[in-house]
């Protein structure tokens, strides 16, 4: 089973994406584990193209209008997430309304996502979909996260360059310079150019841009109209030329490196929760010596430090 | 938790009032499932490569224009020639009832009219949705 589906990924088969992403998504699911181990298996990296913005910016209309621009040889896959519903589970993922031109491309592979109640404007299994596009050799994958515009930074971690997309009658200049967008953005992409407001709005983040000092890459501004296409080709020229300013400096997928350590780090402490923390916390041993703190017995501090010791302990006898 | 079943709503053919369709997504996704809406205007083709790539386990049809007798048997064509997959078909919208038995014959397991409520389609998709 696994192989016929990681030679399906290998031959670029589309159900054998399809399924393989499915999979990546149910942690539940038995196939994971081995299917993960094989699509790491690889030295292709793809190019990662991140793009986040509020909502009604532009975002899907723009990967339609960006992805006319290019050529239809090569292997695109975008991946749309939208947010799920925090007491059903549910969701309505819209973004392919936007893009119905591209469907019927043999080129590119779309796919929605909801985030499945994850914070940061992206599915926790991104990481692994965007290796899967890797391992089937694709020549770029395009994220487009939420868009619910505070909390979207985690696009930053995953994507070579981050275009950060915004409109001049949301009145959103503020808002983005609040929301962390500005830092963030490797390119900023002011939308609907066509409406007034939107020169303003290029003075204002004029002013707010700064140069990154992690790599010295002074971010770009650009007015466009996504729907109509104009000057969509003079953002693809920022884009290259960012991604060569990547490659120059040793700096293409470099943060995928940093993400792929935060993700490391994530599944450990997961793992000594639930194996070591959480059946000593929730022992009634424990929950009986709580009072000892609300009584003053012993302090807070004391008590912590005590469970550390219990958990180093019970760690080095299991070797 | 349980993987959230994957649904697709399509509307094919040329009618452009989709109040139905949004409202059944709206319920479905109250119902706990994953919806996929793609707008007006989808031709068969659009159906089965976004039902393929997003590897859906339903697939709701609704058309109002009376192309139903031959846009539905056209997806149903599409959608066979999609490799390894299994896909709940339903129906929805303006269908008159004789031409319910060919439609079902053609593979569409059930057809909710005017006046279906969601909770009736929620339950109905729960219930024969095919077990991966």
């Amino acid at each position: 089973m696994i192989d016929s589906l990681t030679n399906g990924v290998k031959n670029q088969e589309e159900y054998a994406i399809a399924k393989s992403i499915t999979v990546l998504e149910d942690e539940s699911n038995d196939l994971s584990v081995s299917l993960r181990k094989e699509i790491y298996k690889t030295n292709s990296q793809t190019y990662v193209l991140g793009i986040t913005g509020s909502p009604g910016a532009g975002k899907s209309t723009l990967i339609s209008s960006l992805v006319n621009h290019l050529d239809n040889q090569m292997k695109i896959g975008i991946i749309s997430i939208d947010p799920s519903n925090k007491y059903s589970g549910g969701a309505l993922l819209g973004d392919r309304i936007r893009m119905s031109n591209l469907f019927t491309k043999k080129n590119i592979f779309i796919r929605s996502m909801s985030n499945r109640g994850i914070f940061g404007g992206l599915n926790k299994s991104i990481f692994d979909v965007v290796q899967l596009f890797s391992f089937a050799k694709y020549d770029l994958v395009i994220v487009e996260t939420i868009g619910v515009g505070q909390n979207e930074i985690d696009i930053s971690e995953i994507a070579d360059t981050v275009l950060v997309i915004s409109a001049p009658e949301s009145g959103d200049s503020i808002q983005i310079i609040k929301a962390g967008l500005m830092e963030i953005a490797d390119i900023y992409v002011i939308n609907k150019a066509d409406l007034s407001g939107s020169d303003k709005m290029e003075f204002l983040l004029k002013d707010n841009i700064q140069t990154n000092t992690k790599n010295n890459w002074t971010p770009r501004i650009i007015k466009i109209q996504a729907n109509s296409g104009k000057n969509v080709d003079g953002l693809l020229e920022l884009t290259l030329e960012h991604k060569d300013f990547l490659t120059q400096n040793n700096q293409l997928f470099s943060r995928r490196k940093l993400l792929l350590q935060k993700n490391i780090r994530e599944s450990v402490i997961k793992k000594v929760t639930n194996n070591y923390i959480d059946p000593k916390i929730q022992s009634k041993e424990f929950k009986d010596s709580i009072k000892n703190v609300t009584c003053g017995k012993i302090s807070f501090d004391e008590t912590v430090n005590n469970l550390v010791h219990e958990i180093e302990k019970d760690i080095k006898n299991e070797n | 938790m349980s993987k959230p079943i994957r649904v697709l709503i399509a509307k094919p053919g040329l009618d452009g009032h989709d109040r139905g369709a949004k409202i059944i997504a709206r319920g479905l996704k109250d119902a706990g499932m994953e919806v996929i809406y793609t707008g007006i205007k989808q031709t068969p083709e659009k159906i089965a490569r976004t039902a393929l790539q997003e590897d859906i386990d339903v697939l709701g049809l609704s058309i109002l224009s009376g192309a139903h007798n031959y846009l539905f048997p056209e997806i149903m064509r599409l959608l066979n020639e999609n490799k390894d997959k299994e896909v709940l078909v339903i129906a929805g919208g303006i269908i008159p009832l004789s031409d319910y038995p060919a439609l079902k014959e053609a593979g569409i397991s059930e057809i909710f009219p005017p006046g279906s409520s969601i909770e009736e389609i929620a339950s109905f998709i729960k219930n024969n949705v095919h077990s991966k």
